[in-house]
């Protein structure tokens, strides 16, 4: 699905500094930064799907880029196999690869393992010219050199999480040591609204933010 | 118009009393070399202060020179690198420093009182 990059650190900074007596400007905007990459990369709450990811040849690590300079990928969520004319079949996760690693050279298994937040494996591993390809689905944060006044921030920022990236700014700063904006219990407070918000759209996620089932129908069954 | 690093040192010598430039009490050599001191004291108290200048795995603190400033030196004449919050404060730091090392006419509640005002004004509200 397309993404708008509508924001940038610099609209929340309008809402963040006036909180901060004394704080360095670059200071707030770098923790805005990490704060927007945790909760990201904890809720997962911006995902998307990349197609047409080519399954390469041999026991081979496949790396999966969006193709977009304003986000990073940050987790393997859901591998499928397939094409578009027969369509695609879920690859099950694992944990490690098993103890004798195979290859085949006709459909591609369907188990993956993960290796890196943008890295995984296929097991069996393809020998051969793959016919098919890979189509998944991955979780996003900012790039980390977002400039304050760029418009690189999806428009959700604002539209769905923006208190709880506030909440989030706010706590890492206000837990900064000997500081005029020092206010640990304020931080404290602040992290854990921070954590809850997380663990909620986190949940909205799962079910897809329209409230739907979070099943499929095992493989083969709908057919 | 932008503040310079001499701008510390001119506000410093108001509070001093110390502006007749015909024939200065305080150098403008010390004046700069307590300026510099100010700086690093900043820095240490608060790194967050340099944070612009961060470079090479170092804060960068300016080091300031009266003319021909060689590498890594700034001269004085040069904008205040530093956010505005902290120029009132290295004024203070200037002024309690040369109140200090003045034994002739140096008021010493008043140079203890205008090293505090620097820390208050870094850390505190």
């Amino acid at each position: 699905m397309a993404t708008e990059y509508t924001e940038s650190i610099e609209n929340l900074l309008k809402d963040i500094i006036p909180q901060l007596p004394g704080a360095i400007r670059s200071v707030v905007a770098r923790e805005c930064r990490l704060a927007m990459r945790e909760f990201f990369e904890k809720s997962l709450a911006w995902v998307t799907v990349v197609n047409n990811v080519a399954i390469p040849d041999g026991d081979v690590a496949i790396q999966v880029d969006d193709g977009d300079d304003n986000t990073e990928v940050i987790s393997i969520l859901r591998v499928e196999i397939g094409n578009a004319t027969d369509g695609y079949q879920l690859a099950r996760p694992m944990t490690r690869l098993p103890d004798k690693v195979e290859g085949t050279n006709s459909k591609p298994g369907g188990w993956y393992v993960t290796s890196n937040p943008d890295e995984f494996k296929l097991h069996p591993y393809f020998d051969g010219t793959a016919t098919d390809d890979l189509r998944v689905t991955v979780g996003l944060i900012p790039a980390f050199d977002t400039a304050i006044t760029e418009l690189d921030l999806p428009r959700q920022i604002t539209l769905k999480f923006y208190d709880a990236i506030l909440n989030g700014t706010l706590a890492r700063l206000y837990l900064h040591p000997a500081k005029p904006y020092s206010q640990p219990v304020l931080g404290q407070q602040l992290r854990h609204n921070f954590l809850r918000q997380i663990g909620y759209y986190s949940a909205q996620r799962k079910k897809g933010f329209n409230n739907s089932p979070n099943w499929s129908y095992p493989r083969g069954w709908n057919k | 118009m932008a503040k310079t690093y001499q701008d510390v040192v001119t506000e410093a010598r108001v509070l001093l009393q110390d502006t007749d430039s015909s024939s200065y009490r305080h150098s403008n050599t010390n004046m700069i070399a307590m300026l510099n001191r100010g700086l690093q004291a900043l820095a240490r108290i608060r790194p967050d202060a340099c944070y612009d200048l961060y470079d090479d795995n170092s804060l960068n603190v300016p080091e300031l020179v009266e003319s021909a400033p060689g590498a890594g030196q700034t001269i004085w004449t040069a904008n205040f690198g530093l956010e505005m919050q902290f120029f009132n404060a290295l004024v203070h730091y200037v002024t309690g420093m040369a109140e200090i090392t003045d034994d002739e006419y140096t008021n010493d509640g008043r140079a203890a009182m205008l090293l505090g005002q620097f820390k208050m004004n870094v850390l505190g509200i």
